[in-house]
């Protein structure tokens, strides 16, 4: 089944998210922390990933290098969710294979609406 | 026999004082775990509620009274204002103001300033967060002097607030507390200076100045941060000059955020520094600037006695470019006790698949 995969140790962050991304009409699953994500990745192929960087156990650029090293999940968007947005911390999202980056504060909305347009980019017949 | 049972009866006595106190430090932790249990508790129940008040754009405050209220509603509304006050740092945007607005109609705003003088530790650093939040310029005063708590997280959250409320004025202050008898931690001014709009750049530069070498090495950090160019040449006098190695450290980094030109010679002119440690960052840092004109510098670096120098100033040598590279190669390939260094360094470019 298809579903939008979610990590962020922060439970207030963790719900709103998946409650904005619910809108999308996709499942969400959510966990408090990389090793559980990616773990979950690897049992079901997630649409799309929306990963907090820090996070215990494996942080989210890990996860996002750790997807993007695995051909069953190479492909995956992954948009980095992240309190540090300082030049070279965007450069390391991107360098690990983040294919969008958004910085805490957030705006739900806006995560709503990139959110959306990765999946049309990523299915432009489906999504 | 009357002095027997004078001990009999002191031992006794001791031994139920003890006992007494034993029940009430017991008492108290298990009082503790079920109020932070019952805590716990109402936000797990108010979490959904907050998501979707936050989140969900067709949701107005008015919606929020029914989704709360229940036998428990009090606690509820308790647990829901805390969650919001948190939250609301995180979030920009409608959701944000939706959150404001509604805490600001909860009296939130008048309540905290309220508690910034609790006895509680918890209340006054909440009140700081919220402050931080939903107040104004009137309430700078008010949360530099709880920059002087005895309670560090208390401190902390006030130190936070005014970072977010921008209070430019507090920066001298919040510098001041790097050390003392009520410190606050280096990261958390760093970070509250830096929410800090354009006029704090002055004050910055100004700290540069400072008798104190911690709050010279702060304001470095923090106008490196900021990318401040126009503060490049303070910085180039205090990582040539400054007694302090901490500080010297902090102006070469800010000067590796910058970036411009004099900023890659003060660098390179770094790598000769007797202070190893300086040395060996100011290589890191010049290949993480990325500038080819520091080639010559840095193959001169690799002719070092010091062993860390050669290895950063080989990996750096690899990240900037063609002539980075060209000069690894004639490393690699002659007698230099760091040839074998070079030709790691360019195996693993190549690794990476950008050779």
């Amino acid at each position: 089944m298809t579903y939008i995969l979610v990590a962020d140790d922060d439970p207030d962050i963790c719900e709103i998210v998946s409650f904005k991304l619910s809108q999308t009409s996709f499942e969400v699953r959510s966990f408090a922390d990389g090793e559980a994500a990616l773990a979950e990745a690897r049992r079901g192929r997630p649409l799309l990933a929306v990963l907090d960087v820090l996070m215990p156990k494996l942080d989210g650029l890990e996860v996002c290098r750790a997807i993007r090293a695995d051909p069953e999940l190479a492909t995956v968007p992954v948009l980095l969710l992240t309190s540090r947005a300082m030049d070279k911390d965007v450069e390391i999202g991107f360098e690990v294979g983040a294919t969008d980056y958004l910085t805490k504060p957030f705006s739900p909305r806006e995560l709503l609406v990139r959110v959306q347009a990765m999946l049309r980019r990523a299915d432009p017949d489906g999504a | 026999m009357i002095a027997e049972s004078s001990l009999i009866v002191a031992v006794w006595v001791v031994g139920a004082c003890l006992l007494a106190a034993l029940l009430v430090l017991v008492i108290a932790h298990a009082s503790g775990l079920a109020r932070e249990h019952r805590r716990l508790r109402l936000e797990a129940e108010v979490r959904p509620i907050l998501a979707r008040f936050a989140a969900d754009d067709d949701v107005e405050g008015c919606s929020l009274d029914p989704l709360l209220a229940t036998s428990g509603g009090r606690g509820r509304y308790g647990a829901f204002e805390v969650l919001a006050g948190r939250t609301l740092i995180k979030l920009k945007g409608g959701s944000r103001e939706r959150l404001a607005v509604w805490l600001r109609e909860r009296g939130a705003l008048d309540v905290a300033r309220t508690r910034l003088r609790s006895h509680s530790r918890v209340r006054r650093g909440r009140a700081a967060e919220v402050l931080g939040s939903l107040g104004s310029a009137d309430d700078v005063p008010a949360l530099i002097r709880v920059l002087d708590d005895r309670d560090s997280d208390v401190r902390a959250s006030a130190a936070r607030a005014l970072g977010a409320l921008g209070a430019t004025s507090a920066a001298p202050d919040l510098l001041g507390h790097l050390g003392g008898s009520r410190p606050i931690s280096r990261i958390t001014i760093g970070w509250a200076l830096l929410q800090m709009p354009d006029p704090v750049v002055e004050l910055l530069v100004a700290g540069i100045d400072s008798p104190r070498g911690v709050e010279r090495a702060v304001a470095a950090d923090v106008l490196g941060l900021r990318g401040v160019a126009l503060a490049a040449a303070s910085l180039i006098g205090q990582l040539a000059d400054d007694v302090d190695v901490e500080a010297r450290l902090a102006a070469a980094r800010a000067l590796g955020r910058i970036g411009t030109a004099p900023a890659v010679r003060a660098l390179e002119a770094g790598l000769s520094d007797p202070f190893p440690a300086l040395a060996i960052a100011c290589a890191q840092l010049l290949g993480e600037v990325g500038d080819p004109s520091a080639v010559p510098a840095l193959r001169r670096a690799l002719g070092s006695p010091d062993v860390q120098l050669i290895v950063q100033s080989s990996r750096s040598l690899a990240r900037l470019g063609a002539a980075g590279r060209v000069a690894l190669e004639a490393v690699a390939a002659g007698p230099d006790f760091a040839a074998p260094f070079a030709a790691g360094d360019l195996a693993m470019f190549e690794l990476q698949g950008r050779g």
